[in-house]
């Protein structure tokens, strides 16, 4: 549960400061934080937990955000399911599949969003320069992947360990003998 | 029947999510209220002061090195001027814009009243982190009589609507933004037509063919029909038109007034055109006051 809600504060966290660069940085620089926290929670969190954390990333990143209410969240709980399937065929834990897996999924993304807005929102017409764009934030995104995996997976044990420990103090109290 | 329940129980989630999502999504098509959820409101709240926090120092910076180590002080002698120009230009239009409205309208002009609202500065904070949406977060909000549906000017021109309010934040919608669109027109032939955002750095001036007169490097400027922008306020110039003789409206592309990859202060119109009431539910859109404590009277 405590590796689910930490997970679920950095998603957020993410997409603050991914709105904060936008505003600093060229659109293309700013890497998709916020996807990168979900690519970790797959590998990271159980299922269930995994779906909740992505949605609840995703909403944060909606309410912060211009696109329709719900639309990153709808995207984060696909882009986890397909983490978690990818991973079954991929090891995910090594960097260069991740890396790789990083770029698709940012590029997915941006495709995503846009199929979304064409069909609730009409007319959403595309400038070839802006897939140029999505490429580039793509490419920037995709190699801090593995170093978010490995911040989530320490983040993840370093909380179940210490619920782990407490449970322990809590079996091993020694009955007194009188 | 347990067996079968956990087996259904992960497929079951993604679908009640999915479908919770879906519908938020086809719920938020059309424009809200401003008394949004308080999740939103409270990430709208933390959102601001936290990107604040995170521009602060990179802005210091970049600006540091472009004042004192880049250019000295030629940046900022500079930045003057550009914003002398802009003014000069701006006042040049409106100038050009009381002749036309006085040879045209004189009777008109006679009954309109002054147009003169308070406009509030206001700082940026953030910008959209989505590739395809383009919105500001800008660091004043309902505290300061801001609300949903009002207009967002800088002294070069248009940049948007403010589209979400909370107590000290609010997001503004830029005119880019593929949702954008503004009834507009041409201030050399009066020609009108609509501002799209094309989800770029340039808009599109979508009009009519019938007679009207639109040329590259007319100024465009908002017509002020459907009450949600004030009339006269500089949008863009025409950079290209595409004339198709078949074809019954024509499109024109637009480079806009404003830059919108250098904006720290905007100034948001306090007014809310008849048009953003109707949209926002006629009120205020402020959140319900918290009703005092009854106090008992003994009586």
């Amino acid at each position: 549960m405590r590796p689910a809600l930490a997970l679920l504060l950095l998603g957020w966290l993410a997409a603050l400061v991914q709105g904060g660069l936008a505003h600093v940085l060229p659109g293309w620089a700013v890497p998709d934080l916020s996807l990168l926290v979900t690519i970790a929670a797959a590998a990271a969190l159980e299922p269930g937990y995994g779906l909740v954390v992505a949605a609840g990333i995703g909403l944060g990143s909606d309410m912060i955000s211009g696109p329709l209410l719900g639309q990153f969240a709808f995207l984060r709980l696909i882009e986890l399911t397909l983490a978690r399937g990818v991973a079954g065929q991929l090891d995910l834990r090594r960097g260069l599949p991740l890396t790789v897996f990083a770029f698709a999924l940012v590029l997915f993304d941006g495709l995503a969003q846009l199929a979304l807005g064409r069909l609730l929102l009409g007319s959403f017409p595309l400038q070839p320069l802006e897939l140029l764009g999505l490429a580039g934030r793509a490419l920037v995104s995709a190699p801090l992947a593995p170093f978010a995996a490995a911040f989530s997976r320490r983040l993840r044990d370093r909380l179940d360990e210490s619920e782990a420990r407490r449970d322990m103090r809590l079996d091993t109290r020694r009955p007194v003998l009188r | 029947m347990s067996e079968f329940l956990r087996r259904i129980r992960l497929p079951a989630l993604f679908v009640a999510l999915a479908f919770g999502t879906l519908a938020l999504m086809l719920g938020d098509r059309k424009p809200a209220p401003d008394d949004r959820s308080w999740l939103e409101h409270a990430l709208l709240e933390v959102a601001a002061p936290v990107q604040k926090a995170i521009t602060r120092p990179v802005v210091f910076v970049r600006d540091t090195w472009r004042r004192y180590v880049a250019l000295v002080d030629l940046e900022e002698e500079n930045r003057e001027l550009r914003a002398e120009v802009a003014r000069l230009e701006q006042e040049g239009l409106q100038f050009r814009e009381a002749l036309v409205a006085s040879g045209q309208l004189r009777r008109i002009a006679q009954m309109r009243r002054e147009f003169d609202v308070p406009l509030l500065p206001s700082q940026v904070v953030g910008q959209d982190a989505s590739p395809w949406s383009h919105a500001l977060l800008l660091d004043r909000g309902r505290k300061a009589e801001v609300r949903s549906g009002m207009p967002v000017l800088v002294d070069q021109g248009l940049v948007g609507l403010v589209n979400a309010t909370t107590p000290h934040a609010a997001r503004a919608m830029l005119i880019l933004d593929r949702r954008s669109a503004v009834d507009a027109m041409i201030q050399r032939s009066r020609a009108r037509g609509l501002v799209r955002g094309l989800g770029g750095d340039e808009l599109e001036f979508v009009f009519m063919v019938r007679g009207d007169d639109v040329q590259v490097g007319d100024e465009v400027i908002t017509s002020g029909v459907g009450g949600v922008y004030p009339k006269g306020v500089r949008i863009g110039t025409i950079s290209s038109v595409t004339a198709e003789r078949e074809q019954l409206l024509h499109t024109g592309r637009l480079e806009p007034a404003v830059d919108f990859g250098r904006l720290e202060q905007v100034f948001v119109v306090l007014h809310r055109g008849p048009t953003m009431d109707l949209l926002f539910g006629g009120a205020d859109g402020d959140l319900p006051e918290p009703e005092p404590p009854k106090v008992a009277d003994g009586r």
